[in-house]
Protein backbone atom coordinates (compact mmCIF):
# COMPACT_ATOMS: atom_id res chain seq x y z
CA UNK A 1 0.00 0.00 0.00
CA UNK A 2 1.35 3.37 -1.01
CA UNK A 3 -0.72 5.67 0.78
CA UNK A 4 -0.85 5.35 4.42
CA UNK A 5 -2.41 2.78 6.32
CA UNK A 6 -5.71 2.93 8.31
CA UNK A 7 -6.21 0.95 10.68
CA UNK A 8 -8.68 -0.27 13.79
CA UNK A 9 -8.97 0.85 17.22
CA UNK A 10 -10.14 -1.24 19.50
CA UNK A 11 -11.20 -0.11 22.97
CA UNK A 12 -9.29 -2.51 25.47
CA UNK A 13 -6.83 -1.42 28.03
CA UNK A 14 -5.35 -4.58 27.85
CA UNK A 15 -2.65 -4.25 25.36
CA UNK A 16 -1.90 -7.14 22.82
CA UNK A 17 -4.67 -9.46 24.65
CA UNK A 18 -7.38 -7.19 22.88
CA UNK A 19 -6.31 -9.26 20.09
CA UNK A 20 -7.99 -12.93 22.16
CA UNK A 21 -11.60 -11.66 21.66
CA UNK A 22 -11.26 -11.05 17.72
CA UNK A 23 -9.31 -14.19 17.30
CA UNK A 24 -12.10 -15.90 18.66
CA UNK A 25 -14.68 -13.78 16.80
CA UNK A 26 -12.64 -15.03 13.35
CA UNK A 27 -12.79 -18.73 14.47
CA UNK A 28 -15.96 -18.87 15.45
CA UNK A 29 -16.98 -17.16 12.05
CA UNK A 30 -15.04 -20.16 9.82
CA UNK A 31 -12.72 -17.64 8.35
CA UNK A 32 -9.82 -19.72 9.44
CA UNK A 33 -9.59 -22.99 10.61
CA UNK A 34 -7.42 -22.36 13.61
CA UNK A 35 -4.95 -20.03 15.37
CA UNK A 36 -1.43 -20.72 16.32
CA UNK A 37 -0.01 -18.19 19.21
CA UNK A 38 1.58 -18.68 22.24
CA UNK A 39 -0.34 -20.13 25.32
CA UNK A 40 0.05 -20.14 28.99
CA UNK A 41 1.14 -24.15 29.77
CA UNK A 42 -1.05 -26.02 32.03
CA UNK A 43 1.41 -25.60 34.96
CA UNK A 44 1.18 -21.96 34.55
CA UNK A 45 4.71 -21.47 34.39
CA UNK A 46 5.67 -21.01 31.23
CA UNK A 47 4.23 -20.49 27.63
CA UNK A 48 3.98 -22.61 24.04
CA UNK A 49 3.06 -22.32 20.39
CA UNK A 50 -0.29 -23.68 20.26
CA UNK A 51 -2.56 -24.91 17.32
CA UNK A 52 -6.43 -23.66 18.50
CA UNK A 53 -9.24 -25.09 16.91
CA UNK A 54 -11.54 -24.41 19.99
CA UNK A 55 -12.48 -20.71 20.13
CA UNK A 56 -12.83 -21.59 24.22
CA UNK A 57 -9.41 -22.39 24.38
CA UNK A 58 -8.38 -18.77 23.50
CA UNK A 59 -8.99 -18.06 27.18
CA UNK A 60 -5.32 -19.01 28.06
CA UNK A 61 -4.25 -17.52 25.16
CA UNK A 62 -1.24 -14.83 25.77
CA UNK A 63 -0.19 -13.16 22.56
CA UNK A 64 2.92 -11.74 23.79
CA UNK A 65 4.36 -13.83 26.39
CA UNK A 66 7.02 -12.42 29.04
CA UNK A 67 9.53 -14.90 27.40
CA UNK A 68 10.88 -16.62 24.05
CA UNK A 69 10.49 -20.07 24.62
CA UNK A 70 9.97 -21.92 21.12
CA UNK A 71 10.02 -19.13 18.25
CA UNK A 72 7.15 -18.41 16.16
CA UNK A 73 8.74 -19.33 12.73
CA UNK A 74 9.69 -22.65 14.21
CA UNK A 75 6.31 -24.06 15.46
CA UNK A 76 5.51 -22.51 11.96
CA UNK A 77 7.77 -24.86 10.00
CA UNK A 78 6.98 -27.96 12.05
CA UNK A 79 3.34 -27.20 11.11
CA UNK A 80 3.71 -26.49 7.36
CA UNK A 81 7.22 -27.42 6.30
CA UNK A 82 5.47 -29.76 3.91
CA UNK A 83 3.12 -27.71 2.72
CA UNK A 84 0.40 -25.89 4.79
CA UNK A 85 -2.65 -28.42 2.77
CA UNK A 86 -5.01 -25.76 2.87
CA UNK A 87 -4.96 -24.92 6.30
CA UNK A 88 -6.39 -21.39 6.66
CA UNK A 89 -4.16 -20.84 9.85
CA UNK A 90 -3.86 -17.23 11.91
CA UNK A 91 -0.12 -17.06 13.27
CA UNK A 92 0.46 -14.69 16.39
CA UNK A 93 3.81 -13.97 17.12
CA UNK A 94 6.27 -10.91 17.54
CA UNK A 95 7.87 -9.11 14.76
CA UNK A 96 11.40 -10.81 14.80
CA UNK A 97 9.54 -14.90 15.10
CA UNK A 98 7.45 -12.96 12.08
CA UNK A 99 10.37 -12.27 9.91
CA UNK A 100 12.25 -15.74 10.93
CA UNK A 101 9.09 -17.58 9.06
CA UNK A 102 8.96 -15.29 6.10
CA UNK A 103 12.62 -16.16 6.13
CA UNK A 104 12.25 -19.48 6.45
CA UNK A 105 9.70 -19.33 3.80
CA UNK A 106 12.57 -18.40 1.68
CA UNK A 107 14.18 -21.28 2.77
CA UNK A 108 11.44 -23.33 1.46
CA UNK A 109 10.83 -24.28 5.04
CA UNK A 110 7.18 -22.62 5.88
CA UNK A 111 4.31 -22.74 3.52
CA UNK A 112 2.85 -19.01 3.83
CA UNK A 113 0.20 -19.74 1.43
CA UNK A 114 -3.16 -19.81 3.69
CA UNK A 115 -1.00 -18.27 6.93
CA UNK A 116 -2.03 -14.89 7.61
CA UNK A 117 0.43 -13.36 10.48
CA UNK A 118 -0.42 -11.05 12.83
CA UNK A 119 2.13 -9.03 14.60
CA UNK A 120 2.06 -6.26 17.19
CA UNK A 121 4.78 -3.88 19.06
CA UNK A 122 7.08 -6.09 20.99
CA UNK A 123 8.54 -4.79 24.19
CA UNK A 124 11.11 -7.55 24.55
CA UNK A 125 11.47 -10.60 26.37
CA UNK A 126 13.33 -11.21 29.70
CA UNK A 127 16.19 -13.96 29.45
CA UNK A 128 14.78 -17.42 29.19
CA UNK A 129 16.97 -18.42 32.46
CA UNK A 130 16.27 -16.14 34.35
CA UNK A 131 12.18 -16.64 34.01
CA UNK A 132 13.38 -20.81 34.35
CA UNK A 133 15.15 -19.84 37.43
CA UNK A 134 12.34 -18.41 39.00
CA UNK A 135 14.29 -14.88 39.92
CA UNK A 136 12.56 -12.84 37.47
CA UNK A 137 8.89 -13.74 37.13
CA UNK A 138 7.21 -10.67 35.00
CA UNK A 139 3.51 -11.74 34.08
CA UNK A 140 3.75 -9.20 31.24
CA UNK A 141 6.78 -7.07 30.22
CA UNK A 142 6.20 -3.38 29.79
CA UNK A 143 8.52 -0.84 26.87
CA UNK A 144 9.57 0.45 30.04
CA UNK A 145 11.50 -2.74 31.50
CA UNK A 146 15.39 -2.45 31.99
CA UNK A 147 15.35 -6.63 32.83
CA UNK A 148 14.83 -7.32 29.01
CA UNK A 149 17.37 -9.19 26.70
CA UNK A 150 20.84 -7.37 25.78
CA UNK A 151 19.59 -8.27 22.22
CA UNK A 152 16.43 -6.97 22.55
CA UNK A 153 17.55 -3.64 23.78
CA UNK A 154 19.24 -3.26 20.83
CA UNK A 155 16.52 -4.47 18.62
CA UNK A 156 15.58 -1.65 16.43
CA UNK A 157 12.59 -4.02 14.53
CA UNK A 158 10.97 -4.41 17.62
CA UNK A 159 7.44 -2.73 15.99
CA UNK A 160 8.01 -3.32 12.50
CA UNK A 161 5.20 -4.60 10.73
CA UNK A 162 5.96 -7.26 8.88
CA UNK A 163 2.52 -9.62 9.23
CA UNK A 164 -0.16 -9.42 6.83
CA UNK A 165 -1.75 -7.67 10.04
CA UNK A 166 0.03 -5.55 12.86
CA UNK A 167 -1.36 -4.49 16.52
CA UNK A 168 0.48 -0.81 17.77
CA UNK A 169 -0.12 -0.78 21.19
CA UNK A 170 3.36 0.53 22.58
CA UNK A 171 3.51 2.72 25.00
CA UNK A 172 0.41 4.26 26.04
CA UNK A 173 -1.44 3.96 22.52
CA UNK A 174 -4.85 2.50 22.70
CA UNK A 175 -4.90 -0.56 20.81
CA UNK A 176 -4.55 -0.59 17.14
CA UNK A 177 -5.31 -3.35 14.01
CA UNK A 178 -3.26 -2.54 11.10
CA UNK A 179 -4.04 -4.44 7.45
CA UNK A 180 -0.71 -4.54 5.65
CA UNK A 181 -2.44 -6.17 3.20
CA UNK A 182 -4.86 -7.75 1.34
CA UNK A 183 -4.89 -11.17 3.59
CA UNK A 184 -5.01 -8.77 6.55
CA UNK A 185 -7.56 -6.20 5.54
CA UNK A 186 -9.80 -9.90 4.74
CA UNK A 187 -8.52 -11.25 8.58
CA UNK A 188 -9.51 -7.36 9.97
CA UNK A 189 -13.12 -7.80 8.47
CA UNK A 190 -13.35 -11.62 9.42
CA UNK A 191 -12.76 -9.75 12.99
CA UNK A 192 -15.94 -7.34 12.62
CA UNK A 193 -14.04 -4.42 12.07
CA UNK A 194 -13.37 -1.63 9.95
CA UNK A 195 -9.77 0.13 9.34
CA UNK A 196 -10.80 3.45 9.46
CA UNK A 197 -8.40 4.89 12.47
CA UNK A 198 -5.39 7.11 11.71
CA UNK A 199 -2.45 5.51 12.06
CA UNK A 200 -0.37 8.75 12.41
CA UNK A 201 0.18 8.54 16.26
CA UNK A 202 1.50 4.94 16.05
CA UNK A 203 3.23 5.38 12.99
CA UNK A 204 5.69 8.49 14.65
CA UNK A 205 5.51 6.70 18.04
CA UNK A 206 7.20 3.62 16.05
CA UNK A 207 9.85 5.60 14.31
CA UNK A 208 11.33 7.28 16.90
CA UNK A 209 11.22 4.44 18.71
CA UNK A 210 12.99 2.70 16.12
CA UNK A 211 15.46 5.28 15.33
CA UNK A 212 16.34 5.42 19.25
CA UNK A 213 17.53 1.30 19.07
CA UNK A 214 19.16 1.77 15.79
CA UNK A 215 21.61 4.64 17.75
CA UNK A 216 22.01 2.34 20.70
CA UNK A 217 22.57 -0.71 18.51
CA UNK A 218 25.26 0.75 17.28
CA UNK A 219 26.54 1.77 19.93
CA UNK A 220 26.46 -1.51 21.60
CA UNK A 221 27.21 -3.44 18.74
CA UNK A 222 30.09 -1.01 17.96
CA UNK A 223 31.61 -1.19 21.32
CA UNK A 224 31.06 -5.29 20.65
CA UNK A 225 32.98 -5.61 17.93
CA UNK A 226 35.93 -3.37 19.39
CA UNK A 227 36.16 -5.83 22.23
CA UNK A 228 35.69 -9.24 20.31
CA UNK A 229 37.99 -7.81 16.85
CA UNK A 230 40.71 -10.43 16.30
CA UNK A 231 41.01 -13.71 16.91
CA UNK A 232 42.54 -13.38 20.89
CA UNK A 233 39.77 -11.20 21.71
CA UNK A 234 37.13 -13.59 19.64
CA UNK A 235 38.37 -16.02 21.42
CA UNK A 236 37.70 -14.41 25.27
CA UNK A 237 33.97 -14.05 23.96
CA UNK A 238 33.67 -17.98 23.05
CA UNK A 239 36.06 -19.17 25.50
CA UNK A 240 33.35 -20.72 27.81
CA UNK A 241 31.49 -22.42 25.00
CA UNK A 242 30.71 -26.01 25.66
CA UNK A 243 30.24 -27.20 22.40
CA UNK A 244 26.90 -28.04 23.14
CA UNK A 245 25.47 -26.81 19.56
CA UNK A 246 22.04 -25.82 21.46
CA UNK A 247 22.53 -22.34 19.68
CA UNK A 248 22.48 -24.01 16.46
CA UNK A 249 19.51 -26.10 17.58
CA UNK A 250 17.23 -23.39 18.96
CA UNK A 251 17.73 -21.44 16.31
CA UNK A 252 14.98 -20.67 13.99
CA UNK A 253 17.05 -20.69 10.39
CA UNK A 254 19.07 -23.47 11.22
CA UNK A 255 16.86 -26.02 9.92
CA UNK A 256 19.14 -29.00 8.20
CA UNK A 257 18.81 -32.12 9.66
CA UNK A 258 21.86 -32.60 9.67
CA UNK A 259 24.53 -30.12 10.64
CA UNK A 260 27.98 -30.10 8.82
CA UNK A 261 29.49 -29.24 12.17
CA UNK A 262 28.06 -32.18 14.08
CA UNK A 263 29.01 -34.63 11.10
CA UNK A 264 32.11 -36.72 12.36
CA UNK A 265 34.09 -37.46 9.29
CA UNK A 266 36.32 -34.06 10.72
CA UNK A 267 37.38 -35.81 13.41
CA UNK A 268 40.89 -36.43 13.50
CA UNK A 269 43.13 -39.48 14.53
CA UNK A 270 45.08 -39.27 18.02
CA UNK A 271 48.25 -39.01 15.57
CA UNK A 272 46.69 -35.58 14.07
CA UNK A 273 45.99 -34.21 17.07
CA UNK A 274 49.14 -35.01 18.52
CA UNK A 275 51.05 -33.24 15.67
CA UNK A 276 49.31 -30.44 15.77
CA UNK A 277 49.33 -30.26 19.58
CA UNK A 278 53.25 -30.31 18.68
CA UNK A 279 53.37 -27.54 16.73
CA UNK A 280 51.43 -25.45 18.53
CA UNK A 281 52.08 -25.73 21.61
CA UNK A 282 48.88 -27.18 22.94
CA UNK A 283 45.78 -28.50 21.52
CA UNK A 284 41.71 -27.54 22.69
CA UNK A 285 39.69 -30.23 22.93
CA UNK A 286 37.23 -31.19 20.95
CA UNK A 287 38.47 -29.26 18.34
CA UNK A 288 36.66 -26.80 15.84
CA UNK A 289 35.01 -24.11 18.47
CA UNK A 290 35.91 -21.35 15.96
CA UNK A 291 35.05 -23.29 13.30
CA UNK A 292 31.74 -23.97 14.54
CA UNK A 293 30.70 -20.10 15.11
CA UNK A 294 32.69 -19.07 12.25
CA UNK A 295 31.19 -21.48 9.93
CA UNK A 296 27.53 -20.80 11.00
CA UNK A 297 27.89 -17.45 10.94
CA UNK A 298 28.59 -18.01 7.50
CA UNK A 299 25.84 -20.50 7.06
CA UNK A 300 22.78 -17.95 8.52
CA UNK A 301 24.10 -14.78 8.60
CA UNK A 302 22.24 -13.16 5.98
CA UNK A 303 19.26 -14.58 7.73
CA UNK A 304 19.77 -13.89 11.06
CA UNK A 305 16.46 -12.29 12.23
CA UNK A 306 18.25 -11.35 15.66
CA UNK A 307 15.67 -13.34 17.66
CA UNK A 308 18.23 -14.19 20.39
CA UNK A 309 17.12 -18.11 20.78
CA UNK A 310 20.30 -18.57 20.38
CA UNK A 311 21.88 -16.56 23.58
CA UNK A 312 18.99 -17.57 25.71
CA UNK A 313 19.64 -21.49 24.71
CA UNK A 314 23.50 -20.84 25.79
CA UNK A 315 23.94 -22.55 28.60
CA UNK A 316 27.11 -21.13 29.71
CA UNK A 317 26.68 -17.49 28.62
CA UNK A 318 28.50 -17.09 25.61
CA UNK A 319 26.96 -14.04 24.36
CA UNK A 320 26.10 -15.43 20.52
CA UNK A 321 22.81 -13.27 19.53
CA UNK A 322 24.89 -10.18 19.89
CA UNK A 323 28.14 -11.81 18.08
CA UNK A 324 25.59 -12.86 15.46
CA UNK A 325 23.64 -9.48 15.45
CA UNK A 326 27.28 -7.44 15.06
CA UNK A 327 27.96 -9.96 12.18
CA UNK A 328 24.53 -9.96 10.51
CA UNK A 329 24.60 -6.54 10.32
CA UNK A 330 27.37 -6.41 8.40
CA UNK A 331 26.28 -8.68 5.82
CA UNK A 332 23.05 -7.99 5.61
CA UNK A 333 23.67 -4.63 4.74
CA UNK A 334 27.02 -5.85 2.53
CA UNK A 335 24.11 -7.11 0.35
CA UNK A 336 21.64 -4.75 1.06
CA UNK A 337 19.09 -7.42 2.67
CA UNK A 338 17.31 -7.02 5.83
CA UNK A 339 16.27 -10.76 7.23
CA UNK A 340 12.69 -11.27 6.47
CA UNK A 341 11.78 -7.63 5.74
CA UNK A 342 11.02 -8.01 2.15
CA UNK A 343 8.97 -10.87 1.44
CA UNK A 344 9.54 -10.51 -2.27
CA UNK A 345 13.13 -9.87 -2.29
CA UNK A 346 15.05 -13.25 -2.73
CA UNK A 347 18.04 -14.72 -0.29
CA UNK A 348 21.11 -13.10 -1.17
CA UNK A 349 23.42 -16.32 -2.10
CA UNK A 350 20.72 -18.13 -4.51
CA UNK A 351 20.63 -14.76 -6.84
CA UNK A 352 23.66 -12.57 -8.43
CA UNK A 353 24.14 -9.64 -10.62
CA UNK A 354 26.28 -9.52 -13.69
CA UNK A 355 28.22 -6.89 -12.39
CA UNK A 356 28.50 -6.79 -8.62
CA UNK A 357 31.30 -6.64 -5.76
CA UNK A 358 33.92 -5.32 -8.05
CA UNK A 359 36.31 -3.07 -5.82
CA UNK A 360 37.77 -0.01 -8.15
CA UNK A 361 41.10 -1.11 -7.31
CA UNK A 362 40.21 -4.58 -8.88
CA UNK A 363 40.40 -6.74 -6.52
CA UNK A 364 37.45 -9.39 -6.89
CA UNK A 365 36.07 -9.45 -3.81
CA UNK B 1 62.65 -18.75 15.16
CA UNK B 2 65.37 -17.52 12.75
CA UNK B 3 64.74 -19.54 9.65
CA UNK B 4 62.62 -17.52 6.60
CA UNK B 5 59.10 -17.76 6.92
CA UNK B 6 57.95 -20.10 4.19
CA UNK B 7 54.29 -19.21 3.70
CA UNK B 8 51.16 -22.38 2.78
CA UNK B 9 48.71 -21.46 0.16
CA UNK B 10 45.76 -23.39 -0.57
CA UNK B 11 44.97 -22.58 -4.01
CA UNK B 12 41.71 -23.76 -5.37
CA UNK B 13 41.68 -23.95 -8.88
CA UNK B 14 38.58 -24.66 -11.35
CA UNK B 15 38.86 -27.50 -13.44
CA UNK B 16 38.16 -25.56 -16.69
CA UNK B 17 40.27 -22.74 -16.44
CA UNK B 18 43.06 -21.51 -13.72
CA UNK B 19 43.75 -25.31 -13.55
CA UNK B 20 44.67 -25.52 -16.84
CA UNK B 21 46.49 -21.77 -17.06
CA UNK B 22 48.37 -23.19 -13.76
CA UNK B 23 49.13 -25.92 -16.01
CA UNK B 24 49.94 -23.76 -19.14
CA UNK B 25 52.43 -21.41 -16.89
CA UNK B 26 54.32 -24.81 -15.75
CA UNK B 27 54.45 -25.59 -19.58
CA UNK B 28 55.74 -22.15 -20.61
CA UNK B 29 58.72 -22.60 -17.62
CA UNK B 30 57.23 -19.60 -15.61
CA UNK B 31 57.92 -19.02 -12.62
CA UNK B 32 54.77 -19.92 -10.01
CA UNK B 33 55.41 -19.75 -6.04
CA UNK B 34 55.75 -23.62 -4.64
CA UNK B 35 54.26 -22.08 -1.82
CA UNK B 36 50.69 -22.88 -3.70
CA UNK B 37 49.23 -26.23 -3.10
CA UNK B 38 47.02 -26.65 -6.10
CA UNK B 39 43.71 -28.34 -5.63
CA UNK B 40 41.66 -29.23 -8.42
CA UNK B 41 37.50 -28.19 -8.24
CA UNK B 42 35.01 -29.12 -10.71
CA UNK B 43 33.84 -25.15 -10.39
CA UNK B 44 34.41 -22.36 -7.85
CA UNK B 45 30.75 -22.38 -6.98
CA UNK B 46 31.74 -26.34 -6.10
CA UNK B 47 33.97 -24.66 -3.33
CA UNK B 48 31.94 -25.08 0.05
CA UNK B 49 32.88 -22.01 2.13
CA UNK B 50 33.01 -23.78 4.94
CA UNK B 51 36.41 -25.53 3.19
CA UNK B 52 37.72 -22.50 2.80
CA UNK B 53 37.07 -21.71 6.63
CA UNK B 54 39.21 -25.11 7.72
CA UNK B 55 42.16 -24.16 5.43
CA UNK B 56 42.34 -20.81 7.03
CA UNK B 57 41.61 -22.60 10.66
CA UNK B 58 43.72 -25.24 10.33
CA UNK B 59 46.95 -22.75 9.65
CA UNK B 60 47.08 -22.17 5.52
CA UNK B 61 48.61 -18.68 5.37
CA UNK B 62 46.44 -18.04 2.53
CA UNK B 63 43.34 -19.41 -0.05
CA UNK B 64 43.78 -18.36 -3.61
CA UNK B 65 40.57 -19.25 -5.34
CA UNK B 66 40.44 -19.12 -9.13
CA UNK B 67 37.71 -19.36 -11.36
CA UNK B 68 36.38 -18.55 -14.91
CA UNK B 69 36.13 -15.21 -15.83
CA UNK B 70 32.35 -13.71 -14.98
CA UNK B 71 30.64 -14.72 -18.67
CA UNK B 72 32.92 -17.96 -19.24
CA UNK B 73 31.81 -20.62 -16.77
CA UNK B 74 31.63 -23.69 -18.22
CA UNK B 75 28.18 -24.37 -16.09
CA UNK B 76 27.14 -20.72 -17.00
CA UNK B 77 26.94 -19.02 -13.83
CA UNK B 78 28.47 -21.08 -11.27
CA UNK B 79 31.24 -18.57 -10.90
CA UNK B 80 28.65 -15.49 -10.10
CA UNK B 81 27.76 -17.70 -7.16
CA UNK B 82 31.16 -18.33 -6.21
CA UNK B 83 31.96 -14.57 -6.07
CA UNK B 84 28.83 -14.04 -3.30
CA UNK B 85 29.60 -16.74 -1.22
CA UNK B 86 33.33 -15.49 -0.93
CA UNK B 87 32.65 -12.07 -0.81
CA UNK B 88 29.88 -13.03 2.25
CA UNK B 89 33.19 -15.04 3.91
CA UNK B 90 35.06 -12.17 3.89
CA UNK B 91 32.43 -9.78 5.26
CA UNK B 92 32.27 -12.41 8.03
CA UNK B 93 35.64 -12.59 8.81
CA UNK B 94 36.24 -8.65 8.83
CA UNK B 95 33.07 -7.97 10.85
CA UNK B 96 35.41 -10.11 13.51
CA UNK B 97 38.61 -8.45 12.81
CA UNK B 98 40.17 -11.98 11.68
CA UNK B 99 42.39 -11.21 8.94
CA UNK B 100 39.85 -11.26 5.20
CA UNK B 101 43.02 -10.36 3.47
CA UNK B 102 44.27 -14.23 4.16
CA UNK B 103 41.38 -14.94 1.31
CA UNK B 104 41.21 -13.95 -2.45
CA UNK B 105 39.31 -14.92 -5.74
CA UNK B 106 40.50 -14.11 -8.68
CA UNK B 107 39.23 -14.85 -12.85
CA UNK B 108 42.05 -16.88 -14.63
CA UNK B 109 41.04 -18.70 -17.63
CA UNK B 110 42.74 -21.92 -19.15
CA UNK B 111 44.87 -19.66 -21.58
CA UNK B 112 46.15 -17.10 -19.15
CA UNK B 113 49.51 -19.21 -17.75
CA UNK B 114 51.36 -15.81 -17.78
CA UNK B 115 48.10 -14.43 -15.53
CA UNK B 116 48.08 -17.73 -13.36
CA UNK B 117 51.93 -16.86 -12.75
CA UNK B 118 51.48 -13.03 -11.71
CA UNK B 119 48.38 -13.86 -9.92
CA UNK B 120 50.04 -16.27 -7.89
CA UNK B 121 53.63 -14.35 -7.07
CA UNK B 122 51.58 -11.15 -5.78
CA UNK B 123 49.57 -13.31 -3.79
CA UNK B 124 52.45 -15.46 -2.50
CA UNK B 125 53.63 -11.79 -1.99
CA UNK B 126 50.78 -9.88 -0.05
CA UNK B 127 51.20 -13.10 2.55
CA UNK B 128 54.74 -12.76 3.44
CA UNK B 129 53.97 -9.54 4.44
CA UNK B 130 50.67 -10.56 6.20
CA UNK B 131 53.13 -13.03 8.03
CA UNK B 132 52.16 -16.27 9.35
CA UNK B 133 48.43 -17.25 10.07
CA UNK B 134 48.26 -16.33 13.72
CA UNK B 135 46.16 -19.38 14.60
CA UNK B 136 49.48 -21.45 13.68
CA UNK B 137 50.37 -20.43 17.59
CA UNK B 138 46.98 -21.19 19.01
CA UNK B 139 46.33 -24.34 20.58
CA UNK B 140 42.52 -22.79 21.76
CA UNK B 141 40.22 -22.73 19.35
Amino acid sequence: MSEAPRGATIQSEEGPRALVPLLARALEKGTSDAVLLPLRTPGQDSYAFVLVKDPRLLRQADPLPPVQTVTGGRALSSLTRHGGGGVRILAVMRPCEARGAIELSKLGQVDLKDVTLITMDCPGTVPLQRFARGDLRPSAVGFADQDIRPICQVCDLSCAAVGDLHLGWGEGLAPILIPMDERGAEALLAMGLRAEGDTSEWRTTVSSRSQERRERREERLGQLRVASSGLDNLMVRLDSCINCHNCMRACPICYCRVCAFDIRRQERSANEVLDLAKARGSMRLPMDTLMFHLGRMNHMSLNCVSCGACEDACPAGVPIAQLFAMVSDRTQSAFKYRAGMDRQQRSPLITFLEKELEGEDGQRC
Amino acid sequence: MGEMFQPRIVGFLCNWCSYAGADLAGANRLNVPSSITPIKVMCSSRLDPTLVLTALLRGADGVLVAGCHPGDCHYGEGNYYARRRLYLLKEVLAALGLEEDRLSLEWISASEGKRFADVASDFDRRIRELGPNPIRKRGQT
